[in-house]
């Protein structure tokens, strides 16, 4: 084994965004209870209905706040997974050892929200390993050698513009979900704890449920109206085997354990195909790729 | 956003995944009691009305936190399942406890997320390896 491999494996513990954010707005949400109540006394039509029906403050509270929250989730998700982020210009090259295309599982087909950039891992050429190495996550291919790899994500339209059709159709559904909360909720009522709590539940979780289903038919509508991407080199469709050159924003990735990859690539160049088979060694990339596209020093 | 995004990292980015679930769920559970609160003012609950409380509350709390984390962030459903009910049960417990106590409908989701990164990390220090690995695709 070469001097100065990586080794494989967590070193740190990532700090997860999506779990942070959301964390935070929840508890903006929790805390504007207040806020959230004098909406309600402010909303003349809906607090007189609740009044004619015998409703207390709580059913309402209980649905504004599950359509919130659930708005929150898909909001964070969607944000999360495209907005651009800090990192440091970086070049590498490599063979491709795996790719993940975006909505290669059932759940991100149905919630398209939840969909991910297509990604490509590339074991990198030895000469590479600086920048693979980060004191959080190490990822590393199943060879005998634990080559170690770089994520590339390639930016793709159709996890974008579903995210946007989520929100909107999340958004849309947070009036009707809450109305719907509060009106089933209702029919149960608060005559005794255990039927309170019940109601309360109904109410959220059927006012979420709605803010969920307009986000799902939204992100379903923006993934449409969006064209299928594929990562690709000078116009040809990248395939396990390819050696490429990768160049883009390199930072620890939260999707992936906090482990070194682009987000996103930025530019990547072909030059063959391995006549090995995955899972691959870097030692094919330095034997086979002795000149990639990279510039001189590689900067991190 | 960026700079709230930074922001709620700087603020939560330390804690251990097992307090970041048990944050959620405790503000959760804290909420719903604070909507229950609203609808009894003043009411002091028993021990039993509490557990009676707490037994559609966890497994509430459970599934929404399971389908949050476990399936769209791709934490993986049968990855956490079992540490974060036990996670919720205590959670929600505790809150619900300490929250009839207080009496403070306006805080009650606060003291859940408070009780919440509490209760989970002391699980995670129990159950010692308990880590963020995300199931990757592929």
């Amino acid at each position: 084994m070469a001097d100065g491999k990586p080794p494989c494996g967590q070193q740190n513990a990532s700090v997860d965004t999506d779990l942070t954010t959301l964390l935070a707005i929840v508890a903006l949400l929790v805390s504007a209870g207040a806020l959230i109540k004098s909406i309600i006394t402010n909303w003349t039509a809906f607090s007189n209905w609740l009044i004619a029906n015998g409703v207390g403050l709580g059913i309402p509270l209980a649905a504004i706040g599950g359509a919130l929250i659930a708005f929150t989730v898909v909001f964070v998700i969607a944000y999360n997974r495209c907005r651009p982020r800090e990192g440091v210009q970086a070049c590498s090259a490599g063979v491709i050892n795996g790719i993940v295309p975006a909505y290669d599982n059932g759940t991100d087909q149905f919630f398209a929200f939840t969909g991910m950039h297509d990604r490509i891992d590339v074991v990198v050429k030895s000469v590479y390993w600086h920048l693979v190495q980060n004191n959080v996550f190490v990822r590393c291919a199943d060879d005998v050698d634990g080559s170690p790899m770089i994520a590339g994500y390639y930016w793709t339209k159709e996890v974008c513009a579903a995210g946007q059709g989520a929100i909107i159709g999340g958004a849309a559904g947070i009036i009707p979900g809450v109305l719907a909360g509060v009106a089933l909720a209702a029919l149960i009522g608060c005559a005794t704890i255990i039927l309170c709590i019940l109601a309360l539940i109904v109410a959220a979780i059927v006012a979420a449920a709605i803010v969920i289903a307009g986000a799902v038919i939204g992100g379903q509508i923006g993934r449409a109206l969006s064209d299928e991407t594929s990562p690709s080199a000078d116009g040809v469709a990248l395939r396990v085997g390819d050696y490429v050159t990768t160049t883009g924003n390199l930072m620890n990735v939260e999707f992936i354990d906090g482990a070194r990859g682009y987000w996103w690539v930025t530019e990547s160049a072909l030059h063959g195909h391995s006549s090995e088979a995955a899972p691959y060694r870097y030692i094919d990339p330095d034997t086979n790729l002795t000149v990639d596209m990279c510039p001189g020093p590689v900067i991190l | 956003m960026a700079a709230f995004v930074k922001l709620a990292a700087l603020l939560f980015g330390r804690l251990s995944f097992c307090a970041l679930m048990g944050a959620l769920i405790g503000a959760l559970a804290g909420f719903l009691f604070s909507a229950l609160m609203e609808e009894h003012p003043g009411y002091v609950f028993t021990t039993t009305e509490l557990l009676q409380i707490a037994l559609p509350l966890v497994v509430v709390c459970w599934l929404v936190v399971l389908l949050i984390v476990g399936v769209w962030l791709h934490y993986g459903v049968a990855a956490i399942a079992w540490p974060l009910l036990l996670n919720a049960f205590l959670t929600v417990l505790l809150t619900l406890w300490a929250n009839n106590l207080i009496q403070l409908p306006v805080l009650a989701g606060l003291i859940g997320l408070l009780i919440g990164i509490l209760v989970g990390s002391i699980l995670c220090r129990f159950c010692g390896r308990i880590r963020d690995g995300k199931v990757i695709h592929g």
